[in-house]
């Protein structure tokens, strides 16, 4: 079993839409994070990386609703949309990017989430088109807001 | 040391349960892993009890499941947790089931992500991930994962919990 150690903890006090991990140190092997969120409303929750805006990303995920599985590839500013909130249960993801300081690699976190009540569960993975060390991280909602409570911790794993 | 080792259960003969019963209270979330069989000869026969709780209409999870023919979800109340035995296959082959569990100290719904794979030898495979939620506030104290039929010996579980120190 790897050894985690934790890093950081962002548990929202006020509503909004983002969750930010900013200056992630670059001494462990990978991360993950722990995700457990609530929504101010029905909503996506996106990941964007190194706080690059532009359409870097791609996105595969496979998902599952109440009565089928699907898999779906797009191109988008954001390199994950899989988790799915609601203002009424909370929504469970785990984001691990593997040799996440490589300046020499792409990217590429590898999701599993789910919200059973909501209708949506799966897994995702996503590429962030640039060579690059991952130092920072924003979760971001697509219209709503992060409800207080919400709280995201971060996890190096030492190799 | 974020994650912690805080018991191991290995099999010495067929049993009908492995129970964790006295789970420490200071961590943010719980990881359990299991490599094992069961008797019955299913996709979806390991179901979890929360502080002894086996009432399946207080549990709510959606299955995504993938085998070498097709892919299927669904979502209905039940508690399970997911499977380790396709078509009856025979020992050695020993199946790998992971659950993490969020937030488990905390007082609201406890909700955990699951996930497995089985095959038999070479003409039955699945992968299997799960999200549930458990609809008590209380903390979790108590775990207990129960299959269809026996857990095989031989089998082994390990609860961890992940801390912030």
């Amino acid at each position: 079993m790897a050894t985690y150690t934790h890093i950081a903890t962002v548990e929202k006090t006020s509503a909004s839409s983002t969750i930010v991990f900013n200056n992630i140190p670059q001494s462990y092997q990978d991360i993950v994070f722990h995700c457990d969120m609530l929504g101010t409303t029905n909503d996506y929750v996106y990941m964007r990386v190194n706080g690059v805006t532009s359409s870097s990303y791609s996105n595969l995920e496979w998902y599952g609703n109440s009565s089928q599985a699907v898999y779906s590839f797009s191109f988008m500013p954001l390199a994950w949309s899989n988790a799915i909130l609601s203002s009424s249960s909370r929504a469970k993801a785990v984001v691990e990017f593997l040799d996440y300081s490589d300046s020499n690699k792409n990217p590429n976190p590898i999701t599993q989430h789910g919200n059973p009540y909501d209708g949506r569960m799966g897994g995702g993975s996503g590429r962030y088109k640039n060579s690059a060390a991952v130092t920072r991280v924003d979760f971001i909602t697509s219209s709503g807001n992060f409800a207080v409570g919400s709280k995201i911790h971060l996890f190096g794993i030492e190799a | 040391m974020g994650i912690n080792l805080i018991e191991t259960v290995e099999l010495a003969s067929d049993t009908a349960s492995i129970e964790f019963a006295s789970v420490p209270q200071d961590g943010l979330d719980l990881y359990i892993e299991i490599s094992g069989r069961t008797s019955e000869n299913g996709d979806y026969t390991v179901r979890v009890a929360f502080n002894n709780d086996t009432t399946n209409s207080n549990y709510y999870r959606m299955f995504l499941s993938v085998n070498n023919t097709s892919a299927t979800a669904t979502s209905n109340a039940d508690r399970l947790f997911g499977g380790l035995t396709v078509n009856g296959y025979t020992s050695p082959i020993h199946n790998t089931l992971t659950a993490r569990i969020f937030a488990y100290t905390s007082n609201y719904n406890k909700g955990y992500l699951t996930q497995f794979q089985s095959s038999d030898d070479g003409s039955s495979y699945r992968q299997m991930q799960t999200a549930g939620e458990w609809a008590n506030s209380s903390a979790i104290e108590t775990i207990a994962l129960i299959p269809e039929g026996n857990f095989l010996a031989n089998s082994v579980a390990s609860l961890y919990t992940i801390t912030a120190d």
